[in-house]
């Protein structure tokens, strides 16, 4: 039995290479040889043993088997479960993306209006100290405000706890018409289960018609077999390397083998758990039957509530209009604040401007005042120096006086001497007339010029007087202009600050306008949402009305299931004991696993030293190896086998608890469904309620809006609640941005979370499909083996014998070995280049 | 036709020939001689020489005043001896005809005490003509020397010449 | 117009020289009577006479006064033929020529107050006439021939014809130059006089005759001098005094005859000795001696005066500046020099101004020989004038204080030869005057008799006064105007004003000092003390009520620190009169008065102030005055005028204020007082 091996004509240029190689591999083997020998005794006895083992092994296989049916079938189920939880929890996921991004979307908003407000507050609260005087006068309005605001703010909540409730509500509808919807998924599925179990038991039927033939086949098979071995060597080697990869993965796997230990232990406890919950599983199944049954009660009541949350939808819808309205309606009046703040700023700029222009005026005027005031003092001094020179004229004139009085004198003693000079006299008598003629004309000149200098004295006077006067008053009105100016500039300062804060406001009044645009597009969203809502509510009425029926039918069906589930739950129970058995196993597995994972570690060291080996001997003994490496495939096919049996299992166990917290989450979810209704009913009470209320209030916000129509003439009262209500939508927006991160944050977790469970899931899927596949692989790969292990039972007998047989041979093989040295490098090569390409799966 | 200097007190015009007056000063003030007779204002330097100034207000009766810048003082001389007359202004020299001359009427010369010895009329104005040794002789001859002691208000009547 | 200008400036110099001459002329002739009557002739005296009269004449004939010329030219003629008849002129003739010197002196004052010279008095010409007479007819003889222009000859005086006649026969050479003046001469120093003074050493002017030339540029005067000259000194000796050109000088010849007309003055025999003449006293007089006006005299004092006035209010500007902190210690220095200097140059013109007494004191002779004739008594008159000199103005002022004292000396006091026999007295009667320098600013002067006294009862009863004991009072007592002890006004005691003058002029106006002593029957002396000179002196100002008076540094005894408190009021018994206070000075009761009261100025009555004590013949005063300002020289002028006189009152000063502060007399003002009780009505 040594096929040649597959005879791919390889290149004659790197034969002599591959023959020196195979020479010393053959020698390096013959140590290897005596090592396999002692491991092939070893072996044998571990042959032995594991025959024993095999027998125990392939008895529990069996049993393994038929569990590995009923898991594959369980697991085959709880991948579809896990498909059907996939895609629940896709649309799970994606609903709660959806509303995550759509609360992401809101909160951006929200933060956006969050940032804006606090912009808005900030700069309100900048422009706030520059308006603050303005604004204390709409106290009244105000304090209204604050109710108002308190209402919104309420309203606010409520909305928002409306929409986190409606959220959580749709999202719970949705999780619960998803739970319902998954229930239902899953009664389909489970019937459809069933009727994959019809068409698996057709297949199993077909499989053991196959099996059948294979049996016939068997004797091929085992050619096959050998072929398969060789496919399965192929897929050992593939799965020797995913063995590596397990064996690195079995690191893994050991640790989680470990974490599963601990999980399992703790998985035990969750076992325990889990068969608690099983139990409870069973008897929430129980329970969910009646659940179901309450829930088909519920649903019914759902349906009612259904309706009357589509009438509560429909009131949302109203109180969605009306919020939507009311918004619209703040939407309108912030936009009409909006326009007022646009107006305010529009008169802030014209106050701004005209208290420029005022300024300006003022500046000119002050201008004016200054350039008078120093035409004034100009004149003033003018004045001064005229009265002066008018008194240094008065001195003239006084001189002349005295000059006039003085020449007279001496023209009187001329004439007097002229006249004692008696005849000589004459002529100087004449000259003397003639002077005091000149002096008496200048005196009465200057006597004349003495009355208009007195009488200019006394004008220059009363106009110095009048210029001191003048300056005084235009000094007084200059420091009037002054303080005006600087009153001026404080109010153009003032004023520009207001403008700048109105700017501001209407600025953030714009952004209020988009964020309250977005408010009312959200809340029109919402109301598009609510009016989903409401269609969904209805449709979901409608859904509730065929879950009704289907309710019905369910609880037929639930019965089944809950008869499928009490089979379940038996079965649960049985795969609980199972379970524990199989916890119990697996601790022991576990250990076993640890020690074999230990094991597999040393023998995936030892494997991959054995690979290493082998690889070195299988090169060279894969002829004659064929039987032990089957054995060997077959062990560690078995062992993989039953690795993968155990990680199926374990898969399973985890599978089984993914489906329990699956199922518990369902519950949970059930719960919260029902709490959820609860509060959806509450909230829709407290919705009207503050309905009415933000009805009132939207009436008193109305009036206040009125009011504020009338407040916004007065700029600065505006933004002073403006700047309140900035501060508080800031605040509420805060709360709300921080609800709404909060939600955010929760849904981002919940959308981690689902995601997680999603990528779970699908991981779940894969690993399930994987499973599933490999399951089926095992399933056929056990079929197989059960066929070939009750061969092999029966070979293993013979293997018993043909092992001491085959050590017997093993030493002629020793003893050939040598001859073979020489051509197994060329068949090592070959092997090299065949063993590449696996068996496409 | 000679030349008279005409000069005024309060508003009565005098006149006194040209001949008698050495010239003219302004005046502004006399230093006091006590013991000197009432209408005595005192000494003043003339052109270095010392000379006393009689009031001449004071000397026909009206109540005294002080200078203001009109009044001037006129020296005179008479016989080697020279006095100097303040009065309240002169301003013009005129030349009186000898022959326009009017003796004081009797009255006048009674009431004046002999003070205006002639009047002249030029146009619508009268001039009196002061006789200028009788205004001085008042203490030429009645050289008595009055006794510090004597209360200067006792009003002595004039010893006949 | 400029010819007159110099006509004055000539006149000036001529009434000088002129009233120079008239005195010493007086003097010869008293000298010469003097020595007639001890019998001795001294023809030198008569000769010495002639030749002022001469130069009178010359002078007034220069200066065209007629009327003296007139005059001088008959005494000059009467003179000269006393001096050919060589005998002395007789009482008579003396008393003529006296009242003829008299007449000249009075036309020559006239001529100086600018009037016109009286034509001279035919009385006077007519006695000259008689003596001219008795001396024997002139010896009327043509001059000898002079190779002279006819008219310069005409001019000559017969006396110059002569004297030029007889220098040229007596050896002298004749010249004649002429000397015009013009203003670049005058500014070389070349004017008349000087070519007088040079010519005089080196030749004799016989005449100097002006003569009007035609106006030129080289005689802008249109004036020239003929230099008549007898010299011995070479012609460039004479050119270089004259200042001109030898070549202008021209020999005077005689010999040549030239027809004198009759009728020309008939030329003086006497040899007119010029300049270098031997006897001492005109030697004397000429050499060295300027004479000046003392008018001029009187504008530098003037000048003076205001240059110390301009001196004070510069220190007081000096004072104001330190005031103010500017450092004015260089300043200061100067101002002091300054100070000094002026003190210097008032000595120099003070003393320029100075006068010997003799000048006063020689005329009494004259006055006394009047008056012997007049009282018929015989008086001997002792002088002893000592070296003083004293201030012209001064001597003027005490001139008719000792004129009067004379009189009543000779008047009143010496008895008539008879009745001096019958006392046992020498007929003569004895009237002694002395002059001493009391100290360097004060002259002391006394008058004495020998004569009967002064019987203070008389006075007393005359006065209707009680009889005083002390010689003061009866000194005041003689003081009282109008008072006069005769019964009879005689010509020369007048009405009775006597010693009121005296006190008058002494005590107020000099501010002098009078005393009395007389004893009944042996003689009565009085005792004048004036100060050397009254113009600038040192004084005190000071300030009381509001009013800047001051008082003569000399007058004053000592100056105190008056307290209010330490004043005990003295009761006063017939209310009049001002509050009299009492102070203690060493030991001492002084009287104090406040001048404020005397003044009767509103005297506000300050606390503390100060005193000025003088001492009324040796009893002190004191006048209580506000405040001292300080010391420094004023120049007095008097105040004469009877309208402002007071008594205390001496006169007037500047202080360099412009306005004019009394000086006062306190002694005279304490005399005042004293005399306290109100004057008695005086009937003229």
């Amino acid at each position: 039995m040594n096929p040649e091996p597959s005879s791919t004509t390889k290149p004659t240029t790197d034969l002599r290479s591959r023959v020196e190689r195979a020479a010393q591999s053959l020698r390096a083997t013959e140590a290897d040889v005596k090592g396999l020998e002692e491991a092939a005794l070893r072996l044998a006895s571990a042959g032995n043993d594991g025959a024993a083992l095999g027998q125990q092994l392939s008895a529990a296989v069996e049993s393994i088997a038929a569990s590995a049916e009923e898991t594959a079938l369980a697991s085959a189920k709880v991948f579809r479960s896990q498909q059907s939880a996939a895609e629940v929890t896709q649309e799970l996921l994606s609903g709660v993306e959806h509303s995550v991004t759509s609360l992401r979307a809101v909160a951006e908003s929200v933060a956006g209006v969050k940032r804006d407000t606090t912009e808005l507050a900030a700069s309100v609260d900048g422009s706030a100290a520059a308006s603050e005087q303005s604004v204390r006068s709409i106290k009244s309005v105000v304090a209204n405000a604050q109710d108002l605001a308190a209402a919104s703010e309420e309203l606010l909540a409520t909305t928002t706890e409306t929409t986190a409730g409606l959220a959580g509500i749709s999202a719970r509808a949705e999780s619960s018409a998803s739970a319902v919807a998954e229930v239902g998924a899953t009664s389909e599925q489970m019937a459809k289960g069933i009727e994959r179990l019809a068409s698996d038991a057709r297949d199993v039927s077909l499989r053991m018609g196959a099996v059948a033939t294979n049996a016939a086949g068997i004797g091929k098979g085992i050619a096959e077999v050998v072929e398969r071995g060789k496919e399965l060597g192929a897929s050992v080697a593939k799965t020797a390397s995913t063995a590596e990869q397990m064996s690195r993965t079995a690191g893994t796997a050991a640790n989680s083998a470990k974490q599963l230990e601990g999980a399992s232990t703790e998985s035990a406890s969750t076992v325990a758990e889990i068969a608690a919950s099983v139990e409870e599983v069973a008897a929430t199944s129980e329970k969910n039957a009646r659940v179901v049954e309450q829930n088909a009660t519920t649903i019914e009541e759902l349906a009612r509530s259904a309706q009357s949350v589509s009438r509560a939808a429909d009131d949302i819808a109203r109180l969605a209009d009306s919020t939507a309205t009311g918004a619209t309606q703040v939407d309108g009046s912030t936009r009409r604040i909006a326009r007022l703040c646009e107006q305010a700023r529009e008169v802030g700029d014209r106050v701004g401007m005209t208290a420029r222009e005022g300024g300006t005026t003022v500046g000119k005027s002050i201008d004016g005042l200054a350039k008078i005031r120093v035409s004034m003092s100009s004149s003033a001094g003018v004045m001064k120096e005229m009265a002066q020179r008018v008194d240094d004229i008065g001195d003239f004139v006084q001189t002349i006086n005295m000059i006039a009085d003085r020449t007279n004198l001496l023209s009187l003693n001329a004439s007097i001497e002229a006249a004692r000079a008696g005849e000589h006299g004459r002529g100087f008598a004449v000259v003397a007339e003639e002077i005091r003629a000149l002096a008496d004309r200048a005196a009465t000149a200057s006597s004349d010029i003495g009355k208009i200098i007195r009488a200019l004295q006394n004008s220059a006077r009363e106009a110095l007087s009048a210029a001191a006067e003048g300056e005084r008053v235009v000094g007084d009105g200059a420091s009037l202009a002054a303080d005006a100016e600087r009153a001026l500039a404080a109010i153009v300062t003032g004023v520009q600050e207001v403008g700048q804060s109105v700017r501001e406001v209407a600025k953030s009044a714009d952004e209020q306008v988009t964020v309250v645009q977005s408010l009312a597009e959200s809340s029109n969203t919402f109301r598009a949402q609510a009016k989903l809502i409401v269609s969904a509510a209805s449709e979901q009425a409608k859904a509730t009305q065929e879950l009704v029926r289907g309710a019905s039918e369910m609880r037929q069906m639930a019965k089944q299931t809950n008869q499928a589930t009490t089979e379940q739950a038996r079965a649960l129970r049985d795969l609980v004991r199972s379970n524990e058995q199989l916890t119990h196993n697996s601790k022991q597995a576990a250990t076993a696993a640890a020690e074999q994972a230990a094991g597999a570690a040393e023998l995936a060291q030892t494997a991959v030293q054995m690979r290493g080996l082998t690889d070195a001997v299988v090169t060279s003994l894969t002829e004659q190896s064929n039987l032990i490496r089957n054995i060997m495939a077959q062990t560690d096919e078995v062992r993989g086998a039953t690795e993968r049996t155990l990680l199926g299992l374990t898969e399973q166990s985890k599978g089984a608890i993914e489906v329990a917290r699956a199922v518990d989450s369902i519950r949970k979810d059930a719960q919260q469904t029902s709490k959820a209704l609860v509060e959806q009913t509450k909230a829709g009470k407290d919705l009207e309620v503050t309905a009415r209320q933000v009805a009132t209030l939207a009436a008193s916000v109305t009036r206040a809006t009125n009011e504020q129509s009338k407040a916004t003439a007065d700029l600065a009262k505006n933004s002073d609640e403006v700047r309140r209500i900035a501060r508080q939508t800031a605040r509420a927006v805060d709360e709300q941005s921080g609800a709404l991160t909060g939600l955010a944050e929760m849904a981002a977790r919940q959308t981690a979370s689902i995601t997680a469970v999603r990528k779970s899931a699908g991981e779940q899927v894969t690993s399930s499909a994987e499973i599933g596949r490999a399951v089926d692989d095992m399933r056929a790969r056990i079929r197989e083996i059960v066929g070939v292990t009750s061969t092999q039972a029966r070979g293993a007998q013979t293997l018993s014998r043909e092992l001491e047989g085959l050590s017997a041979r093993i030493g002629s093989i020793r003893s050939t070995n040598a001859e073979q040295a020489a051509s197994m490098e060329a068949l090592t090569v070959a092997l090299e280049a065949g063993v590449g390409d696996g068996p496409a799966s | 036709m000679t030349l008279h200097v005409v000069f005024a007190i309060a508003d009565v015009e005098y006149a006194l020939p040209v001949a008698s007056v050495l010239q003219m000063e302004s005046f502004t003030g006399a230093t006091a001689v006590p013991g000197a007779p009432a209408y005595v204002l005192g000494i003043v330097t003339v052109r270095g020489r010392v000379l006393p100034v009689v009031d001449l207000r004071r000397r026909v009766g009206l109540p005294p005043s002080a200078p203001t810048p009109d009044t001037r003082i006129i020296v005179t001389e008479l016989e080697g001896r020279v006095v100097a007359l303040c009065v309240d202004r002169a301003r013009e020299v005129i030349d009186l005809d000898a022959a326009a001359r009017q003796p004081a009427p009797d009255l006048v010369n009674e009431r004046s005490a002999g003070l205006v010895h002639g009047m002249h009329a030029v146009g619508k104005r009268l001039l009196l003509l002061l006789d200028l040794p009788r205004v001085l002789s008042e203490h030429a001859h009645d050289h008595e020397p009055r006794a510090l002691l004597d209360d200067e208000t006792h009003h002595r009547p004039a010893l006949p010449g | 117009m400029t010819g007159s200008t110099d006509l004055k400036e000539f006149l000036a110099a001529y009434l000088v020289e002129a009233e120079e001459h008239v005195s010493s002329a007086n003097a010869r002739l008293l000298a010469l009577e003097a020595a007639e009557r001890s019998g001795t002739h001294d023809p030198k005296a008569l000769r010495d006479i002639f030749r002022s009269l001469h130069t009178l004449k010359g002078l007034s004939a220069m200066v065209g006064v007629e009327p003296i010329v007139g005059i001088a030219h008959r005494m000059e003629a009467f003179v000269r033929g006393f001096d050919r008849a060589g005998t002395a002129p007789s009482l008579q003739a003396t008393d003529v020529l006296l009242k003829g010197l008299q007449a000249i002196a009075q036309r020559v004052a006239a001529l100086a107050r600018g009037e016109a010279a009286a034509p001279p008095p035919p009385e006077l010409l007519a006695e000259l006439d008689a003596l001219d007479a008795k001396a024997g007819p002139l010896a009327e003889r043509s001059g000898p021939d002079l190779d002279l222009e006819p008219e310069l000859v005409a001019k000559l005086v017969p006396f110059e014809v002569e004297q030029l006649v007889r220098g040229i026969a007596g050896g002298q050479r004749g010249v004649l130059a002429e000397f015009v003046p013009s203003p670049a001469r005058a500014a070389e120093g070349l004017s008349i006089n000087t070519v007088r003074e040079r010519l005089a050493a080196v030749a004799e002017i016989v005449r100097v005759l002006p003569r009007a030339l035609p106006l030129s540029p080289e005689s802008p005067g249109g004036l020239s001098f003929q230099l008549i000259l007898l010299t011995q000194a070479a012609d460039e000796q004479i050119a270089a005094a004259v200042g001109v050109p030898v070549a202008s000088l021209r020999p005077i010849r005689s010999g040549a005859v030239a027809d004198v007309p009759a009728g020309a003055f008939p030329d003086a025999s006497v040899p007119f000795d010029d300049g270098d003449g031997a006897d001492g006293f005109a030697a004397g007089v000429r050499r060295g001696i300027v004479r000046v006006d003392v008018n001029r005299l009187d504008e530098a004092m003037e000048g003076l005066a205001t240059l110390i006035v301009t001196r004070f209010r510069l220190a007081r500007a000096v004072a104001d500046l330190a005031a103010r902190g500017v450092n004015t210690r260089e300043l200061a220095d100067v101002v002091a020099d300054n100070a000094r200097q002026l003190r210097t140059l008032r000595a120099a013109i003070v003393r320029v101004r100075m006068v010997p007494v003799s000048d006063l004191l020689d005329r009494v002779p004259l006055l006394v020989r009047g008056l012997q004739r007049t009282t018929h008594r015989s008086v001997r008159v002792e002088l002893e004038g000592g070296d003083a000199e004293l201030d012209k103005s001064v001597s003027e002022r005490l001139f008719p204080v000792i004129v009067h004292l004379v009189r009543n000396a000779v008047d009143h006091a010496i008895e008539t030869p008879d009745e001096r026999a019958r006392r046992g007295k020498p007929e003569e009667g004895l009237l002694r005057i002395s002059c001493r320098a009391r100290s360097n600013t004060r002259l002391e002067l006394t008058v004495s008799d020998d004569g009967r006294g002064i019987d203070s009862q008389a006075v007393a009863r005359k006065a209707g006064r009680p009889v005083p004991d002390t010689a003061a009072g009866l000194l005041a007592l003689l003081c009282i105007p109008g008072l006069s002890t005769r019964d009879v006004a005689t010509t020369t005691s007048g009405r009775g004003m006597g010693m009121e003058i005296v006190k008058r002029i002494v005590v107020d106006e000099l501010g002098g000092e009078l005393e009395l002593e007389t004893h009944v029957g042996t003689g009565t002396r009085f005792t004048l003390r004036v100060p050397l000179t009254i113009s600038i002196v040192d004084a005190f100002a000071f300030e009381c009520a509001g009013q800047r008076f001051v008082v003569p540094v000399s007058t004053v005894d000592e100056i105190v620190e008056v307290d209010r408190s330490e004043l005990v009021q003295v009761p006063a018994h017939h209310g009049g009169g001002p509050e009299l206070d009492v102070i203690l000075r060493r030991g001492q009761a002084v009287p104090v008065v406040k001048l404020a009261s005397i003044f009767r100025l509103d005297a506000a009555a300050s606390a503390a102030g100060k005193a000025i004590i003088v001492r009324r013949a040796g009893a002190p005063i004191a006048f209580a005055v506000d405040r001292m300002l300080g010391q420094q020289e004023v120049v007095i002028r008097p105040m004469n005028d009877t309208l402002v006189r007071a008594p205390g009152v001496s006169g007037a000063t500047d202080l360099g204020d412009g306005r004019p502060t009394l000086v006062l007399d306190l002694v005279a003002l304490g005399t005042t007082l004293n005399a306290g009780a109100p004057a008695p009505r005086v009937v003229a």
